[in-house]
């Protein structure tokens, strides 16, 4: 239950789309630093935010990560979760100070927060979410972590509700610039043949945030070319028969990928026999916000460490 | 329900027991104790008294108002009707399969409730709405239960046996299904369907008091009508038969009964296992056997049983939660195990 409140909010992106590219359309709106203000959530609800949230909290990690990256001051923020603090997991790990960080979304801690406004996902129990607009809370659920497009949804949704639109857009903006300036990179590049594998045996297919990122920095996802789809648990079987290039896993096992490195089943294949395992820290693998363009900068980075002058 | 004698061996159920006089005032005073406590007590550290103001309506600040009245109360009312269900239906289950195993879970109901519950949840309805996935839980629960029904009767009798066997092998394969769209799910989702399946009382509005709690204590009471049948049917079904006892028919409707409740207390709480199993067998030890006295016995304690469990889940590792079912299990399955070896031991194995 570790990861519940907040690294679901990544994980969730692991049944992403991730095969559109479009980025929306940024349009200033005049009416959104305007409170009382009401915005349409992705549940289709109208919530009214009556006056400019002063007391915010997040309830996943990816929303923690928006606001403490830079769309309101720290004061602003009354609540997140408790693995905004952790640096393996959160971008914004040295920000959180003595915020306070929720380990579970009771509906009691996020009350005695008395906020002004409440992020929640789709995956926050139901419940928890009808205490809270019982009490009178504003809050705000997103449903959708499908694709890039979607982040940026999120984040000019968050811009609008707490007042500072120009802040979201620019943070997109930002997110664009360095996507295309990745893609330019690696676009005349061969493409490495990776596969994401984690410590409890899963790979990432089609539809998965992962998918994206290996695709964003440049890769061929080895499971996608494979057919799996979302995300499956395999044996090291399969994964020597994937015989990927690169082999890309995470750091919430320590000496995982020294593991696979020494596993006789997979000395013949090409990314352990090449040295081509690389560990990453969780943050870059499972997020779903602005900084998930910055994670296929690393990603891309170590794939085509000459294209970056590494 | 016409008055039946109790036959001879039944009689012998008015022995042994701790007077109702005194027994069943003393649990009360228990369950009024665990619902100041449920609702005094909790993640967000209030000041008692100000708590105790909310609770008795005296003026105390707008927050703690809230939090007792909004999140404290409601759960605590969900959490002693689901108690009382849960026990009830174990009591009368344990009476009519004469099976001390015997629980909610043997009819397969709530891995039915389960498998409707991982099904909603996988296929993206759980966030519909508030309703959506309890009702297609309850959904799944009632299904189970008139399959099992449906399987075990032929020729208008439904032996307690194959009831009890097509409840089991109806159950080991729901379970098995919920174990393949665990599979299939995101890992999100897994984490979802798992917090529901091992129950809690975290997202209870008033809402849910206002449906589920008038149900489930609808269908306990109604379970009290048959206690004096369920004494006869604990010396047999032919002996029941013998002084009158429509046997079929009482089975028929306390099943019913017995998956409504299940049914409607499953599906605003997620599976918590051992209620039913430990509290009829606790206060059987100290009321004695007589259905008469024990369902209400069951019906109060187990209402006090599971506000406690529930107050503890909240307080263990506070100001986090934990899973009201790993609470109940934990004391469960000791207690589990207890039984099963005390049974060997009255068996001589």
């Amino acid at each position: 239950m570790r990861r519940f409140l907040g690294v679901a909010a990544a994980l969730v992106l692991l049944v992403a789309a991730g095969c559109g590219r479009a980025r929306p359309t940024v349009r200033p709106n005049p009416s959104a630093s305007t409170f009382p203000l009401t915005i349409i959530d992705d549940t289709g609800r109208s919530v009214l935010i009556p006056h400019k949230p002063q007391r915010i909290v997040s309830v996943t990690l990816g929303t923690d990560e928006i606001l403490l990256g830079g769309l309101v001051p720290r004061a602003r923020v009354v609540g997140v979760t408790k693995y905004a603090a952790d640096p393996n997991e959160s971008w914004v790990s040295g920000r959180v100070g003595h915020i306070a960080q929720l380990s579970t979304a009771s509906a009691e801690q996020i009350l005695a927060l008395k906020p002004d406004l409440v992020f929640v996902a789709s995956y926050t129990t139901p419940g928890v979410v009808a205490q809270l607009e019982g009490s009178g809370v504003p809050v705000i659920e997103f449903t959708t972590f499908s694709s890039v497009a979607d982040i940026q949804s999120h984040i000019l949704t968050m811009g609008r509700a707490v007042g500072n639109l120009a802040g979201a857009q620019a943070m997109v903006a930002k997110m664009n610039a360095q996507l295309a300036a990745v893609a330019a990179k690696v676009k005349s590049l061969p493409p490495a043949r990776l596969l994401y594998y984690t410590s409890d045996g899963y790979v990432f297919g089609k539809g998965t945030t992962p998918d994206q990122l290996v695709r964003d920095a440049g890769g061929v996802n080895v499971a996608d070319a494979a057919g799996i789809t979302s995300w499956k648990q395999v044996t090291l079987g399969t994964v020597a028969a994937l015989k990927p290039d690169w082999l890309l896993t995470g750091t919430t096992q320590p000496g995982f990928a020294a593991k696979l490195l020494r596993n006789p089943v997979l000395a013949a294949v090409p990314a352990v026999a090449g040295r081509h395992v690389l560990a990453l820290p969780d943050r870059d693998l499972t997020v779903v916000s602005q900084y998930f363009s910055q994670a296929v900068q690393v990603v891309a980075a170590d794939l085509h460490p000459s294209a970056f002058g590494h | 329900m016409s008055p039946v004698p109790l036959p001879r061996a039944a009689q012998g159920l008015r022995g042994r027991a701790a007077s109702p006089a005194v027994v069943l005032p003393l649990l009360t005073a228990v369950l009024v104790l665990a619902v100041w406590l449920g609702t005094s007590l909790g993640s967000a550290p209030l000041p008692l008294s100000q708590s105790f103001a909310a609770v008795i309506g005296q003026p105390a600040p707008a927050l703690v108002r809230d939090i007792v009245w909004e999140l404290r109360l409601p759960r605590v009312i969900v959490a002693g009707a689901v108690g009382t269900g849960l026990a009830v239906v174990g009591c009368v289950l344990q009476g009519l399969f004469r099976n001390p195993m015997a629980d909610p879970g043997v009819l397969g109901v709530s891995a039915g409730a389960g498998l409707g519950a991982v099904i909603a949840i996988y296929a993206g309805l759980g966030a519909v709405s508030l309703w959506t996935l309890p009702g297609i839980a309850f959904a799944g629960a009632l299904l189970t239960a008139l399959s099992v029904y449906a399987l075990a009767t032929r020729g208008g009798r439904t032996p307690v046996l194959t009831l009890l066997l097509a409840g089991i092998a109806v159950g080991s394969l729901l379970t098995s299904g919920i174990g393949l769209v665990m599979i299939l799910g995101g890992e999100t989702q897994v984490q979802t369907m798992l917090l529901w399946l091992m129950g809690g009382f975290g997202g209870e509005t008033w809402q849910q008091v206002g449906i589920a709690v008038p149900l489930v204590l609808a269908g306990s009471a109604a379970c009290f009508l048959f206690a004096r049948e369920l004494n006869i049917l604990a010396t047999g079904e032919e002996a029941a038969r013998g002084v009158g006892v429509p046997v079929e028919w009482t089975k028929r409707i306390l099943l019913a009964l017995c998956a409504l409740v299940t049914a409607v207390g499953v599906s605003v709480s997620g599976t918590i296992g051992f209620v039913g199993l430990m509290v009829p067998h606790m206060l059987r030890l100290v009321v004695g056997p007589d259905h008469r006295r024990l369902l209400p016995a069951c019906a109060i304690g187990g209402a006090a049983f599971l506000i406690l469990a529930d107050l503890g889940a909240r307080l263990v590792i506070r100001p986090a939660e934990i899973s009201v079912g790993v609470i109940t299990s934990f004391l469960g399955v000791p207690f589990f195990l207890y039984l099963l070896r005390r049974q060997r031991a009255g068996l001589g194995g």
